[in-house]
């Protein structure tokens, strides 16, 4: 719970994990890993609308994150760093699906998307989640990344690869459709 | 003027919605005995002992196999052991590339948009080298046994 971290006894217990963590203790790690994994899953399975390759995700972001943990100078919460490994990750192997297959968006799909996010988040509003998942990739990316984790137009165009004039277009068109989606 | 109210309550009404929705998942798989066996440090040393393993199979599968056939036809024996040599050094490069790779891969969250993309086409374009070398490789070895292509040149063509 941010409420939670942000209390001095608690920040200080993440603090020390995180410094354990960077020296290679895979018990603190696990604490980390504990205390962002529903944030982490969360933007997983909005990027990949799919709940199977939303667990792998978390996974292979988490194992990434191990790797990199030594190079953390904690200019950003670790937090935002996750997430950023997360759609760094996310981007990766969307790249070497989208070679293998491309296919619409189906609504089998968003049943299935609705399904796993009613699972994990039960008070999500299922009517906008689902009119989120329908958007194009470039699009539903930013809006999530924007509306709903709150970060700004720069910081999605470092984690996206974009620039911020393409992020700010993207969530204008985002909102513009999932408006659409929901009205219909 | 109407129209233009009633738009912005419904983005309002819209963006709320989705302002609503919860960051944090409350229900999520149980992954840490999986993350927890990867980032051990066992795998790495375990796939360096397989890489000297298969080395030692491939010297010892090269030795038996020229062995066997030079019961029939004495090749000379420089020319055997250039052979070894050789597929020691396809194993030696293969595992060091393998290694490299790695070591880019655990390396990459925290390079430049430019150099991953580098590093990456690197790693590609040295990846279809080798594919293309192997495939003629494939192609030499089959028209020198075209028994062992299933279904090949040399299938059906067994008379007992």
């Amino acid at each position: 719970m941010e409420t939670a971290i942000d209390s001095i006894p608690e920040r200080d217990a993440a603090e020390m994990a995180l410094a354990r963590a960077r020296r290679g203790d895979p018990n603190a790690f696990e604490t980390l890993y504990r205390e962002h994994r529903g944030r982490v899953y969360g933007l997983a399975l909005r990027m990949t609308r799919e709940a199977g390759a939303a667990e792998e995700l978390t996974q292979d972001a988490f194992v990434r994150a191990w790797r990199a943990l030594p190079r953390f100078r904690g200019e950003s919460r670790f937090g935002t760093w996750m997430h950023a490994i997360t759609v760094r990750t996310y981007l990766q192997s969307k790249r070497s699906m989208d070679r293998r297959s491309e296919r619409e968006v189906e609504d089998e799909d968003m049943d299935r998307y609705a399904f796993a996010a009613r699972r994990a988040m039960p008070g999500t509003d299922i009517d906008v989640e689902r009119a989120v998942a329908r958007l194009p990739d470039g699009a539903r990316e930013v809006l999530v990344l924007y509306d709903v984790y709150g970060y700004r137009h720069r910081e999605i165009g470092e984690m996206l690869g974009i620039a911020e004039g393409t992020s700010k277009a993207q969530l204008h068109r985002a909102r513009t459709l999932a408006r659409e989606f929901l009205a219909r | 003027m109407d129209d233009m109210d009633h738009e912005n309550d419904t983005r309002d009404e819209w963006l709320e919605r989705v302002a609503a929705l919860p960051e944090t998942a409350e229900v999520v798989p149980e992954q840490w005995e999986e993350i927890r066996a990867a980032i051990a440090p066992g795998p790495a040393r375990r796939w360096w002992v397989q890489a000297a393993a298969a080395v030692t199979l491939l010297a010892g599968g090269l030795a038996g196999g020229f062995a066997a056939g030079t019961r029939h036809a004495a090749a000379p024996r420089s020319s055997i052991d250039e052979a070894m040599a050789l597929a020691a050094e396809v194993q030696r490069t293969g595992s060091e590339y393998v290694a490299a790779l790695a070591a880019f891969t655990a390396v990459v969250d925290s390079l430049s948009a430019d150099a991953r993309v580098q590093g990456r086409d690197a790693a590609i374009a040295t990846l279809v080298g080798a594919a293309s070398e192997l495939a003629a490789l494939t192609d030499a070895e089959l028209a020198l046994n075209p028994l062992a292509a299933p279904g090949g040149a040399g299938a059906g063509r067994v008379r007992f």
